[in-house]
């Protein structure tokens, strides 16, 4: 019997790691087949649809459409069908704007957003006379007042509308109820559209699978349980976890920094002969478990009523119109797909701009005589 | 295979050393190492960091960012407040300190004027170096409006114009040129004291061994520029036509904005260098646009272009003012003449006592 070999200290841990290294790739590779064999559980579409944007921290990529096919943005950014940058003769065109609640969220094409379904109804209603109708969905998920005055000052004007609806005061409210240290530029709940680096163990299947679940850049798990608030919030946690956002009241210097957006608002479209129209938001009503939503939407939409009243611009008073209900919409702010939600919401719409005769003006405006319009 | 290796590994590693030797003890170390004074925005590109002063030491920025002494959010009683929109020309890139501003010389000029008025006089420097009418535009809405001004100046043409023909392309909100702000962290391999010293062209304001001087303001916030090829005569006309249209709606704006907030908005025209160039027949024509709205807006208004035309003993470069009496100083005169002269001051402390 030979005597037993002794493996020297430097042989045995080479030995070991390398049966180290190839368990752990093995496994790697394990993970690996099994992500590959799996079906695809689908991946966040907000890294492909948004891109940084230098004043307004984050806009539509043009020519982009979502997995689900639902929603796509035309060459201008803007959702819904092609249109030209240069107004073609005797159409009037109606810019809306807003967040998701004007782009759409609850929208399953982009012909049922309600801008689409109010163009229908105006060219319905105008359809014997003299001019075409044009609604331009310029809602972007997610904007505020303050990014909306922006994007129609320094993009929409380019479009020469002839009436510009605002929408705004939801999320408004979230920036001035959740975030901390309010600053009336919102600069301090806001941030540039970034995409982190990815990390080097990103690389790793093994590691991914233990670890990537939240991540946006993880080659392996894409960003699945991401939204858009990750890639544009300074705290995005308070977007995932409402418990570590700030729950206080509306101060009243929030609510002068949207009065303060919203007249300028006004102010520019005049000046630009716009016709300004202001609208009103509907929020769930949360007054069993304390109110602090309804109080502080209410008093944004108290600020649209108001400058309304004393600026003599239209406003479409959608919070009292259509209060909000467990069958028509889906979640606190958002309408479904149905008759009783966009589609209503679309008739509220263009049934305040009938009775404002706001269409009318712009053609009386352009042509200087008293309409002949009829509907 | 390892003896391959190991000198190999042995060999970059005496040369990594040898290279952070040469940042520590070369003429690197012996230079004062620049602050990065700019931050990123998400509305505006870059603002200014609160507290932090330039390398030259000449212009220090307080706790709003702006450039000069500090000040209160909230406007003390009886004080008529001036802020001063506009680029590097109201910023003051060729002061000295940060009192030898345009602004500065301004708000001395009209306390002197208004010493026994009964009413203080608060001039904010609140130019940014590169900001177009529209990133003054959405300063004022989003900042100064916070802190009550009376007076609103807009001097803004020359980066506008700079946009419109520095760029193969043009965008209506500049986004052909500007991007966002960055890169503001050293990328990973600059962590390298080899590498970064064999590429130091290719490193960032923020490398840990070696701020590259060469990358400034302008570096950070455009895309590709100045690489242009030369226009032809009817895309010079388009592109001078879509600048100045450009220019008249955000100067429209600010006036709608101005007045809307009860603000009494000045507007003023710009010096440049005349070279007969494209730059300067943009510049040209966006002066002219401004001196049609202030004149269909009944807006006070200082024709600055006209004032003070350029000329080398005042201007140090293209349109920059030296810090000397017949520069800076003249500037703060001829605007706060012009204050006078329009009467702004008294009607803004009157509205105020109302």
């Amino acid at each position: 019997m030979s005597p037993k070999t002794a493996i020297s200290l430097p042989k045995r841990v080479t030995f070991t790691l390398v049966a180290v290294a190839l368990a752990w790739l093995c496994v790697e590779m394990l993970v690996l087949v099994n992500l590959w064999l799996r079906p695809w559980a689908g991946g966040s579409d907000y890294p492909f649809l948004y891109a940084a944007h230098p004043y307004r921290a984050y806009a539509p990529v043009p020519n982009r459409t979502d997995r689900a096919r639902q929603k796509s943005f035309n060459s201008l950014g803007l959702r819904g069908l092609e249109i030209a940058i240069r107004k073609p003769a005797d159409t009037i065109r109606i810019v809306c704007l807003g967040g998701s609640t004007t782009f759409g969220d609850g929208a399953t094409t982009d012909s049922t957003t309600y801008p689409a379904r109010m163009e229908r109804l105006l060219r319905g209603w105008y359809r014997e006379a003299p001019f075409r109708i044009e609604v331009i969905n310029a809602g972007v998920q997610s904007y505020n007042s303050l990014e909306s005055l922006i994007y129609f000052q320094t993009r929409l004007l380019d479009l020469s509308p002839d009436i510009a609806i605002a929408h705004h005061a939801l999320n408004d409210g979230w920036f001035m109820l959740e975030m901390f240290d309010f600053q009336s530029d919102f600069s301090t709940a806001r941030r540039t559209f970034t995409l982190p680096p990815r990390k080097w163990w990103e690389y790793s299947p093994l590691l991914s699978c233990c670890f990537a679940v939240g991540s946006v850049t993880n080659p392996y798990y894409p960003a699945r349980f991401v939204n858009l608030n990750t890639l544009i919030l300074t705290n995005p946690m308070i977007a995932m976890d409402p418990r570590k956002g700030r729950n206080g009241e509306m101060e009243p210097q929030m609510v002068a920094a949207f009065e303060r957006n919203t007249r300028s608002f006004v102010s520019i479209a005049r000046a630009n002969q716009i016709i300004p129209v202001l609208s009103t938001q509907t929020c769930f009503d949360d007054a069993p478990v304390g109110g602090r939503w309804i109080r502080a939407i209410e008093r944004l939409n108290n600020v649209s009523r108001d400058i309304a009243a004393s600026e003599s611009v239209g406003l479409i008073d959608f919070a009292r119109a259509m209060p909000w209900n467990p069958v028509d919409y889906y979640d606190p702010t958002h309408l479904r797909d149905t008759l009783g939600g966009l589609e209503r919401q679309a008739r509220l719409f263009a049934e305040g701009l009938i009775a404002m005769r706001a269409v009318e003006q712009v053609w009386e405006r352009r042509h200087g005589k008293k309409s002949e319009v009829r509907g | 295979m390892v003896f391959a290796f190991l000198p190999l590994a042995i060999g970059w590693l005496v040369m990594e050393c040898l290279a952070l030797l040469y940042f520590w003890v070369g003429p690197v170390a012996r230079g004062p190492r620049p602050q990065m004074i700019y931050s990123p925005n998400p509305y505006r590109v870059y603002e200014h960091i609160a507290g932090r002063t330039d390398e030259s030491g000449h212009a220090s920025h307080n706790s709003q960012h702006l450039r000069g002494r500090d000040f209160a959010t909230a406007k003390p009683a009886a004080t008529v407040r001036i802020v001063c929109l506009g680029g590097s020309t109201t910023y003051s890139v060729g002061a000295t300190t940060d009192t030898h501003t345009y602004p500065a010389h301004l708000e001395r000029f009209l306390r002197v004027h208004y010493a026994k008025a009964g009413f203080g006089i608060e001039v904010i420097n609140a130019g940014h170096p590169g900001y177009t009418s529209l990133e003054s535009l959405i300063l004022f809405q989003t900042r100064l409006l916070d802190f009550s001004p009376d007076v609103a100046i807009l001097h803004n043409c020359l980066n506008d114009s700079w946009m419109a023909t520095n760029f193969q392309t043009y965008a209506s909100d500049y986004s052909h040129g500007r991007h966002t702000f960055g890169p503001l962290g050293p990328r990973p391999w600059e962590y390298s004291p080899l590498l970064s010293l064999l590429f130091a062209r290719a490193t960032t304001p923020l490398n840990p061994y070696a701020a590259n001087r060469m990358v400034d303001l302008i570096g950070l916030m455009h895309t590709r520029w100045g690489d242009v090829k030369p226009l032809a005569a009817q895309a010079r006309q388009e592109r001078t036509r879509l600048a100045v249209e450009v220019l008249g709606r955000n100067v429209l704006s600010f006036v709608a904005i101005s007045r809307a907030n009860g603000v009494i908005p000045i507007l003023t025209t710009e010096t440049a260098s005349d070279a007969g160039d494209f730059y300067s027949q943009v510049l040209a024509a966006c002066n002219d646009r401004v001196r049609a709205i202030a004149a269909r807006e009944a807006v006070a208004f200082v024709d600055f272009a006209r004032e003070m035309p350029w000329n080398p003993r005042s201007f140090y470069d293209v349109c920059h003012l030296r810090d000397r009496p017949d520069g800076l100083e003249q500037k703060g005169r001829i605007f706060a003449n012009a204050l006078i002269g329009a009467g702004v001051v008294e009607q803004a402390a009157r509205r105020g006592r109302r």
